[in-house]
């Protein structure tokens, strides 16, 4: 696997932009993601995380839900709102048995939902879903 | 006819006579230029047009169509100028003032002057469409008519024809009913009229030959009564009536004539007029009121005195009212259907019918109708009874008897009404209970020996029969064995009379004495220690006179008095030097009644109820008698009894909690401080007025009056385990409410007790915990997660080579934050699970498909331990409906558990359908739970060390949270076991009712994964 991942990254690598106000998750995941062949940025807000968003245009925004200032919810319909975003696929991370959020998320304009602490399996299996490797 | 008319038009046409005017042609003259010169009334008739309107007008401009306007115009001038011949017939159209065009066949006749020339032309026309419309009718009226005379019973009908002046009669028709009516065949009518004619009695022969002229110049129908002498003698009454009308050429009248005899009318008629005078003055002296109306006008005919008077009119001002003046507007239509339907039936009584008087009073009558012939009309006779009396008596008596099944209802004990044979005529509940039939209906007329076993029944029956030939009370007293106790039963019994003071049954009044009987025991003991120690007895008579001087004491009482002779009675009983002021003696002196006081011996600390009797002593001198009676133990128990009940209120006012009873019409009847802070007033205001007076806040009151009639409805008690309430400073509180359905003493209807709690706090402070379990639980878990993630990217080796020393220190440490991450799991779903907040994504799921996975997922952990897991499935499946995730977690705890607390053996998860219920059983061979933890198994935070059995030690909420996820699926949970022995759990789960056995699998794994 280790010795197959150069080769991959001869093409372009997937772009994942990561917004999260806990920085050390911030660091596990993003660890977890590059180790699966994905380029990570992140941010730790809404405002940033939708400039970072027009300015890189990534391939796939992984998006928590609970945010300081702007919330995830917001984020979403505004990533949705804006042209260039607009077909960015969304993962969006909710807290575990909040199944009325997970719909608020879903009808806000995310593809996907994962639920928080993150299962860094389940988290891999949707990008995939989305974005492939 | 043409001929006749011009002969008469031409003697004086201008004048024409009155004939022109009456016969049923259109008669019109016009004169050489073609303008009307007379019309006759049937000619303006159809026209539709006054006369007035006419005369004058060119006949062919104004009232022919136009299309014929010019036509016939020309032809009128030449035959005007004699240039045309003929012209004696034509038929043309007329126009009509509404515009129509009506065929008239016209006749017309040529006047000349003296010099043959033609002055003016008279025109006679048949209107031809009225005439085949009359013919036809009478075709069909003749044919309806000989129908007629064919089948009266009591008449005839003829066709005379005669003259104008009404003489020289033949008859054309005669019915030959005839031969029943005169005695006389219709051929000898028809050939002489003079043969019925002759029949007329004499004395009224010229009656009939006036009312017969009269009709004939009138031509109005002619109606006439007289006598008819039939060849046998016999003296009958006829009524003629006939229509005459004219002939075609005016000359003979006929006569369409009916003959009826009313000689059976005329005799009830006599009869009547005969009694007419008698009959009023009978009926003035009735006591009831008697009219007579009219059927059809509804007008009164005669009324007697008292009916005037009952209306507040005189005799003959009510003879120009009608029906509908004597009674009320708005019942109206409803008396007169009845009236109609007196018509229909003889006599018919009708009761309770409202009238009103000539001032506006309402009063109600009983009227029987009789109809009857009066004056010659269909009239109706009523009698009316003025029943207002007796209808406020009525209403009364059932307010009474109201009254009555109220106070039975309340009464303490059983209570019953008999007849003069023992027939049961009125229990109320409390017998029916103790007779057990339950519903006191079913008892009435039953007797005492279909109710009670014999011996007593015959005993009972003895005892009314005792009470009615006594006419005095019985009171018994009996010891009743029953299958808890025996008891002493108090039974009353007096006899019942009627208004006449007959015997008519009698009324019983029994109940469970046995406590009395008990206190009574108790209370005689103390007062005989009392009386003993007072030297009291109960009662005491004396005699005192008006100066209060004492002429008798009875010897009990003498130990009171001391020796009578001669002293005042107030300076040894009261030790007062005054007259005793509630003595009662003055009183009694004065108003020589029976009066009764009551006296404190301060003293003794006794109360005496003194009755005063006064009597006249042989001497005629004023006495009175004084009986004595010792109530000082009553107005104790009196006192008492005030007092509990004055500490029962004191004592729930001292509650914090609501207390309050309302009435059906939720008016409060009892409320205690704590409502009464509530809304800001003192409990005395509160009571009467209801809780929609007073309650601000519209939702929450319609809440509780909604849960108030539910109440009402199915007299079933309610617990309302959070209901919201603003109090009167729009303070909002969560109430625990109980309502209760009860009985208050003195009030018919069901009323409702409430009890409500506040728990205001209690909610507060359980919203405050599940917040924080909630939100601690959430922190806990961002970190848990980092350490995880962390910890796993270092043991999959992707970061690099690790030392097995190393792998070692991490393994242990992720095993930890597993733990730990579970446990708070653990504290999430059992919060969720409190708080309701679950969500369970139901589904219908095969319960053996997952308990197999979960034995498959446990296989490695039980080999490693040397358990045998076993499975046991029935071949069917076990379709339930339900979140496949929760009940797998479910499983997966008991077998877990099963697991940690077995040393050895086998742990075996079961699964099959029982009692309409999916069961699923987890049974282990281990170590078991004592008697004392069982109970508490299904507890928060209770953990019992069944055994050191290894594994990791959790919260203690396991086996809660897998309570609360079988329940919220509607199933049960429970567990068994004996110390040493092993344990079982078992839950069970509502079965999916649709039967989709056949994609069972499918749908279980799609339902799981989903």
């Amino acid at each position: 696997m280790q010795s197959k991942k150069p080769e991959k990254t001869v093409d372009r690598k997937k772009k994942i932009l990561f917004v999260e106000d806990e920085p050390d998750q911030i660091t596990m995941i993003t660890l977890r993601l590059e180790k699966n062949g994905y380029e990570v940025i992140s941010c730790s807000d809404g405002e940033t995380g939708l400039k970072k968003a027009a300015e890189e245009k990534p391939d796939l925004i992984l998006l928590d839900v609970i945010l300081p200032g702007m919330d995830g919810l917001e984020i979403c319909r505004l990533l949705r709102a804006n042209p260039v975003t607009k077909t960015i696929p969304i993962v969006s991370t909710t807290a575990a048995g909040a199944d009325d959020v997970e719909k608020s998320c879903l009808a806000a304009g995310a593809n996907a939902c994962v639920r928080k602490p993150y299962d860094s399996a389940d988290l891999l299996a949707k990008i995939r879903r989305l974005i492939g490797k | 006819m043409p001929k006749s008319v011009s002969h008469h038009s031409h003697q004086d046409h201008l004048e024409p006579c009155q004939y022109l005017q009456i016969v049923d042609t259109i008669i019109v003259i016009l004169d050489r230029r073609g303008h009307v010169k007379f019309i006759n009334r049937k000619g303006c008739k159809v026209l539709g047009w006054p006369r007035s309107a006419i005369v004058g007008k060119s006949w062919f401009k104004t009232f022919l169509p136009p299309s014929i306007r010019l036509q016939t115009g020309r032809i009128f001038r030449k035959l005007m100028h004699g240039q045309l011949k003929g012209g004696e017939y034509f038929e043309n159209p007329v126009l009509t003032r509404k515009k129509e065009e009506r065929l008239i066949r016209w006749h017309n006749t040529f006047l000349r002057n003296e010099e043959g020339k033609i002055v003016e032309i008279l025109s006679s026309g048949e209107d031809i469409a009225e005439q085949e419309r009359s013919e036809k009718q009478l075709r069909e009226s003749k044919e309806q008519l000989r129908a007629l005379s064919e089948n009266l019973a009591n008449g005839m009908v003829y066709q005379i024809e005669s003259d104008r002046a009404g003489r020289k009669k033949r008859f054309t028709y005669i019915s030959p009913a005839v031969r029943r009516m005169h005695g006389v065949t219709p051929e000898k009518v028809l050939e002489d009229p003079g043969v019925i004619y002759r029949q007329v009695f004499s004395k009224d022969r010229s009656i009939v030959a006036r009312a017969e002229a009269r009709a004939a110049r009138s031509l109005k129908i002619l109606e006439v009564e007289t006598r008819i002498q039939l060849p046998n003698g016999d003296l009958r009454w006829r009524r003629f009536a006939s229509a005459p009308r004219l002939s075609l050429d005016g000359k003979r009248v006929y006569w369409d004539g009916i003959e009826l005899d009313i000689t059976e009318r005329k005799k009830a008629e006599d009869a009547l007029k005969g009694s007419k005078e008698q009959l009023e003055l009978i009926a003035d002296r009735m006591s009831d009121g008697l009219a007579i109306a009219d059927v059809k006008t509804k007008k009164f005919l005669y009324v007697n005195k008292k009916f005037a008077r009952m209306f507040g009119y005189s005799q003959k001002d009510i003879l120009r009212k009608t029906i509908m003046d004597i009674h009320p507007s708005r019942e109206l239509t409803h008396i007169l259907r009845q009236f109609r339907g007196l018509l229909q039936k003889k006599i018919k009584v009708s009761t309770n019918v409202p009238c009103c008087c000539k001032k506006g009073k309402i009063f109600y009558a009983d009227i029987t109708g009789q109809s009857l012939i009066y004056n010659g009309r269909l009239a109706m006779m009523g009698i009316f009874r003025d029943v207002t009396e007796q209808k406020k008596a009525t209403e009364l008596l059932s307010q009474r008897e109201s009254y009555l099944s109220a106070i039975l209802e309340n009464q303490p004990g059983l209570v019953w009404l008999k007849d003069r044979a023992s027939r049961l005529l009125a229990v109320n509940e409390k017998f029916a209970n103790a007779s057990g039939y339950k519903d006191p209906k079913k008892l009435i007329g039953k007797k005492d020996l279909d109710i009670w076993p014999e011996k007593l029944a015959r005993k009972y029956r003895a005892d009314d029969q005792k009470v009615m030939r006594s006419r005095k009370s019985l009171v018994t007293e009996e010891l009743v064995k029953t299958r808890e106790a025996l008891k002493w039963h108090e039974t009353f019994k007096t006899p019942v009379y009627d208004a006449r003071r007959r015997i008519i049954g009698t009324s019983g009044f029994g109940r469970d004495i046995t406590e009395r009987r008990a206190m009574e025991l108790q209370l005689k003991e103390t007062k005989e220690r009392l009386e003993y120690l007072l030297g009291v007895t109960k009662t005491g008579v004396d005699v005192i006179d008006a100066d209060f001087n004492l002429h008798y004491v009875d010897p009990a009482w003498q130990k009171v008095y001391g020796d009578p002779a001669g002293k005042k009675c107030y300076r040894y009983f009261m030790r007062r030097r005054k007259p005793c002021p509630g003595c009662g003696i003055p009183r009694a002196l004065r108003t020589k009644k029976i009066n009764i006081t009551e006296e404190v011996l301060p003293q003794e600390g006794r109360i005496i109820e003194v009755h005063s009797i006064p009597f006249r002593d042989p001497g005629g001198k004023w006495m009175v008698a004084e009986f004595n009676f010792d109530i000082t133990q009553r107005k104790k128990m009196e006192e008492s009894l005030r007092e509990n009940r004055h500490q029962l209120l004191q004592i729930i006012d001292t509650v914090p909690h609501m207390i309050f009873a309302k009435d059906k019409d939720s008016r409060f009847l009892l409320v205690n401080q704590a409502v009464a802070r509530a809304y800001n007033k003192s409990p005395k205001e509160l009571i009467g007025i209801r809780r929609a007076d007073i309650h601000t806040v519209p939702a929450e009151l319609e809440q509780y009056l909604q849960i108030d009639r539910e109440i009402l409805k199915d007299g079933k008690p309610r617990v309302i385990s959070a209901e919201s309430f603003t109090d009167a400073y729009g303070k909002k509180h969560v109430l625990q409410t109980i309502k209760i359905p009860f009985h208050l003493a003195g009030v018919k209807d069901p009323c409702i007790l409430g009890v409500s709690v506040d728990v205001t706090e209690q909610k507060k402070v359980e919203e405050f915990r599940n917040d924080i379990v909630r939100t601690v639980s959430h922190e806990l878990r961002t970190p848990l997660s980092i350490q995880k993630e962390g910890i796993n990217l270092v043991l999959d080796g992707s970061l690099g080579p690790i030392a097995p020393k190393q792998k070692m220190i991490l393994e242990t440490v992720m095993r930890s934050v597993n733990r730990l991450s579970r446990m708070i799991s653990s504290l999430l779903d059992i919060s969720r699970i409190e708080t309701g907040k679950i969500e369970l994504r139901k589904g219908p799921v095969d319960l053996g498909v997952l308990a197999r996975d979960v034995v498959f997922e446990f296989k490695k952990k039980a080999e490693e331990r040397g358990i045998e897991l076993r499975l046991e499935l029935p071949e069917e499946n076990i379709m339930v409906l339900a979140d496949a995730d929760r009940i797998t977690q479910v499983i997966m705890n008991l077998v877990d558990n099963a697991l940690k607390f077995t040393e050895h053996g086998t742990v075996e998860i079961s699964a099959k359908i029982s009692k309409g219920r999916a069961e699923c059983a987890v049974r282990d061979t281990g170590i078991g739970i004592s008697k004392e933890h069982l109970s508490k198994m299904f507890e928060k935070f209770q953990q019992f060390a069944r055994t050191a059995g290894g594994g990791e030690k959790g919260l203690g909420l396991g086996l809660p949270i897998t309570k609360g996820i079988v329940e919220m699926h509607g199933g049960r949970i429970w567990v068994q076991s004996e110390w040493g022995k092993g344990t079982k759990f078992t839950f069970t789960l509502p079965l999916f009712k649709k039967d989709i056995s056949k994609v069972k699998n499918g749908a279980a794994y799609a339902v799981k994964e989903a």
